[in-house]
């Protein structure tokens, strides 16, 4: 089974107190809705942050989220259902916010100039680079990347977060990772498989 | 399990916000709470008709200087070019209208219509008398020689008395309400400059509370 019904990654425990914020939340509860906050705004705030590559706007975003949550908690079933519930907004969102504001402009992956060597020899270099990498995909194809990667979520669960076809999902990871791949290997010198 | 699906593990891993995020939350949530009370209909109307007291004081001196200039119009003598006409024709040269003063100070309309009730035939006199005001309209043929010298005589009159002179009374009634339009722009000018100054003191709104 897929989706948010089964795709829970919490500890029994910690899903059992979500339950009880959420029930409590829902009640007008605001400790409750803050504990709600504290569990999940690494997710919500990590998924905005390396979609937008701004903190400051992945803050703001993440904050409208729980707003919006707030005001829908009547709607959320179980914790697992608010873990879907949150990831979905959060990736629209995002996607909106780069439509709407159009920040940095879309260029092709083979347009991106390769990191230099010596930038890539340390991990963290690579890791930036990467996400430099990442950054210049389409829209969609980034938050497949980032909910694959991040969230670690199977191409069916990202397509019902995203509402597209398992296909195209499937169709966006191999391309992209073939691009990535292919620029990678090509700036360090190795194969990256 | 490839490399570079490793590498983007690791690029990709969860980071946290500040650590103040909640609180943030909580903060713009209660913000968000707090009910605003959204004006009525009718608050709205009377929002736009407020006013600081300095432009309520304009207003009302506006509203008098008006009712002074609308005063002032009706008191005015009626506009020159009807109770002009009979005595520019009274002193024309030659007019036989001169030889009836009664006649003369009657507008040419109420001739009109004497004769029509009268039932009297156009003499060298009304016919005369018509030509000032319906010029080639009057008729040639009861009167041939004379009526047509008395007719081209008269033809500068009648252009003369079609733009008739305004009289010292209106011109000086003219003035007064150009100078009271003046004043009531100058008031007006005073007015507008008054409200756009007190509106950033009195409107200003407020900063929107940034983290």
């Amino acid at each position: 089974m897929v989706g948010w019904e089964g795709t829970t990654t919490l500890e029994q425990a910690t899903e059992a107190r979500i339950e009880q914020a959420l029930a409590r939340s829902a009640a007008g509860d605001q400790l409750a809705f803050a504990e709600i906050v504290r569990q999940h705004q690494g997710m919500v705030f990590s998924l905005a942050y390396h979609f937008l590559r701004d903190r400051w706007l992945a803050e703001e975003l993440a904050q409208e989220v729980f707003l919006n949550l707030h005001q829908n908690l009547s709607a959320i079933k179980s914790p697992a259902h608010l873990t879907f519930w949150l990831r979905k907004v959060t990736a629209h969102r995002s996607i909106d916010q780069t439509r709407r504001q159009k920040v940095r402009p879309q260029v092709s992956l083979d347009d991106v100039p390769e990191p230099a060597a010596h930038h890539v020899e340390e991990d963290f270099m690579l890791s930036e680079a990467l996400r430099r990498l990442v950054e210049t995909l389409p829209e969609k194809a980034r938050m497949v990347i980032i909910l694959r990667y991040q969230e670690d979520l199977e191409p069916a669960e990202i397509s019902k977060v995203l509402d597209m076809p398992v296909n195209t999902v499937k169709s966006h990871l191999r391309r992209s990772l073939a691009l990535l791949r292919d620029k990678l290997s090509r700036s360090l010198g190795e194969a990256l498989v | 399990m490839s490399r570079l699906d490793d590498e983007l593990k690791i690029a990709f891993q969860r980071q946290e916000p500040p650590a103040d995020f909640a609180a943030h939350v909580l903060a713009r949530l209660n913000e968000a709470s707090v009910p605003q009370a959204r004006p009525t209909v009718w608050q709205r109307l009377a929002s736009v008709f407020a006013m600081p007291r300095l432009g309520y004081a304009a207003v009302g001196a506006m509203a008098l200087l008006l009712i002074i200039i609308g005063i002032a119009l009706l008191r005015s003598p009626r506009p020159a070019g009807v109770e002009n006409n009979a005595p520019q024709v009274a002193i024309s040269p030659g007019n036989p209208a001169s030889e009836k003063p009664a006649a003369g100070n009657a507008t040419p309309e109420q001739n009109a219509s004497d004769k029509l009730k009268s039932g009297q035939p156009e003499d060298g006199t009304n016919a005369s008398l018509s030509s000032t005001t319906a010029g080639h309209h009057a008729e040639p043929s009861s009167r041939p020689g004379g009526s047509h010298r008395l007719i081209s005589h008269r033809a500068p009159v009648v252009a003369q008395q079609s733009q008739p002179q305004p009289s010292a009374e209106a011109l000086a009634a003219k003035e007064k309400v150009l100078f009271a339009l003046q004043i009531t722009s100058e008031t007006l000018n005073d007015v507008q400059r008054v409200i756009s100054d007190d509106r950033p003191q009195d409107e200003k709104p407020e900063p929107v509370q940034k983290r």
